[in-house]
């Protein structure tokens, strides 16, 4: 938050609470998605379980952000800064739950396919689920420290992101063609492929609102055509 | 632009009260002046129709026009300056005559109205600031009856009974409950499509709610003049931000 402070200290607390709970929700959301990636990776069952029980924790942290984030919207109709804080954090939880739910996701899939040998694709997967958890890690890191240059570079990282999920995805079509017996698997990577590049999605959106946030530049959706300021 | 101030100084004697204020107000839009208590904003809303000129050892300096022509000029006649420009005070002030009277009372001054017309303006004046309804039934009854949001609504009758182009509201729902503000920043929508107007107000939700464009005074001078979507969400100006969010430096 700004350097100086509300006239109203309890106000000051009130936001102060609602950061140190966001940052507990992302943070969270974060470990998922790392944990769920390492059970796949490391093919850690007792991880992959893990990753799953801890869902109901993340939901719960989403429920009390979303209801602290009204009260100061009722309570204090904040304006400015406060005000992008405050409709922000609205939007983070969502995508922060989502990256939850696809972790679990992930997990879930991952312990399928403990049940068989690795796949040939596992260096191009390893390389897809290593970009996203970064892209977590950096817009949590982001938001964190409200630091809009992180944002900035997850932004740009985007692209490379469905770049190698791309090439993940030509990998397992070209061995499900090629190796019958694999199909199965090689068809559930895909779902893996597609639960991480949507994760950095969800990244992508936390950081967009950490750039919203710090500099009051709403940079989604640069194709469209935006209503001029009447000024 | 309708109003427009360029370099304005204001002075109170030897106090000076406006430094350089420069800021342009369209046509029917609402203009809404924002800033702590002693910023100016009050002043600066009674330069437009020379309010000021009231008092002692008040002097201006710098350019302010209605329509292009300056409000200062040695020429204007400020009767009539006050009949363009109406003005709305904090407290509702009816005179204590009847309803009807109040409304007439601008009519009267200076214009021989026959009566028929007189009844017709000031039927216009009291549908125009939705108090009609209200008064039809009791016009010959005192002012002093009403409710004071009724009250505050027949101020505004009698400002636009002399059909002005500007009105001036000086923190117009600050003794007002959240219902009677509520039904006054409703009018004040209504009456945007015939008139510019010019509100203070210490209520920033009512800034953010009514107005188009936005000016932050502190000290004496603007800040930060902006759209007020603009100004209540993205502001330009770390003291606007910091007046805006209830924050100290």
């Amino acid at each position: 938050m700004m350097g100086s402070r509300h006239l109203d200290s309890k106000y000051d607390t009130e936001l102060n609470e609602l950061a140190v709970h966001m940052t507990r929700m992302a943070v969270r959301a974060e470990s998922m998605v790392r944990d769920a990636v390492r059970a796949l990776l490391n093919r850690d069952a007792e991880l992959a379980r893990a990753v799953i029980r801890s869902d109901r924790e993340l939901d719960r942290l989403e429920l009390e952000a979303d209801e602290m984030s009204l009260r100061l919207l009722a309570r204090r109709a904040p304006f400015g800064e406060d005000l992008r804080f405050v409709t922000v954090n609205l939007k983070i939880v969502t995508d922060l739950e989502r990256m939850g739910d696809l972790a679990v996701n992930l997990a879930e899939r991952a312990l399928e396919l403990m049940q068989g040998p690795g796949l040939s694709a596992g260096r191009e997967v390893e390389q897809l689920g290593t970009a996203s958890l970064a892209a977590v890690s950096d817009a949590v890191r982001a938001y964190q420290a409200r630091d809009s240059a992180i944002a900035r570079e997850v932004l740009r990282n985007d692209r490379n992101i469905d770049a190698l999920n791309r090439a993940a995805f030509e990998t397992l079509i070209r061995i499900a063609h090629e190796r019958p017996d694999e199909f199965g698997r090689a068809l559930a990577l895909t779902s893996v492929c597609r639960y991480l590049e949507r994760i950095a999605d969800h990244a992508t959106n936390v950081s967009e609102m950490v750039v919203f946030l710090v500099e009051a530049e709403d940079v989604r959706h640069r194709g469209l055509e935006r209503k001029k300021d009447p000024e | 632009m309708k109003i427009e101030s360029r370099g304005l100084d204001f002075f109170y004697g030897a106090s000076q009260a406006l430094h350089g204020v420069t800021l342009g107000v369209k046509t029917r839009e609402i203009f809404a002046l924002i800033g702590p208590s002693g910023c100016g904003k009050s002043t600066f809303l009674r330069c437009i129709n020379r309010m000021n000129d009231t008092l002692d050892g008040t002097s201006v300096r710098g350019t302010l026009t209605l329509d292009g022509a300056d409000i200062y000029a040695p020429s204007v006649d400020v009767v009539k300056l006050r009949r363009r420009v109406g003005m709305v005070f904090q407290k509702p002030n009816p005179f204590p005559k009847s309803i009807f009277d109040n409304v007439a009372y601008g009519l009267r001054l200076g214009m021989k109205l026959p009566r028929t017309e007189l009844e017709g303006r000031v039927e216009k004046a009291l549908r125009g600031a939705a108090l009609w309804d209200e008064a039809k039934d009791r016009l010959a009854a005192s002012a002093m009856m009403l409710s004071g949001g009724q009250q505050q609504r027949l101020c505004i009758a009698r400002a636009i009974a002399v059909e002005p182009e500007v009105l001036l509201m000086d923190e117009p729902t600050s003794a007002l409950d959240p219902i009677a503000t509520a039904r006054l920043e409703e009018l004040m929508q209504t009456l945007r499509d015939a008139y510019t107007i010019v509100i203070v107000t210490h209520n920033l939700q009512q800034a953010a709610r009514v107005s188009d464009t936005t000016a932050f005074f502190l000290h004496g001078r603007v800040v930060e003049v902006a759209s007020t979507d603009s100004l209540f969400t993205r502001p330009r100006v770390k003291e606007t931000e910091e007046y805006i969010t209830g924050r100290f430096g």
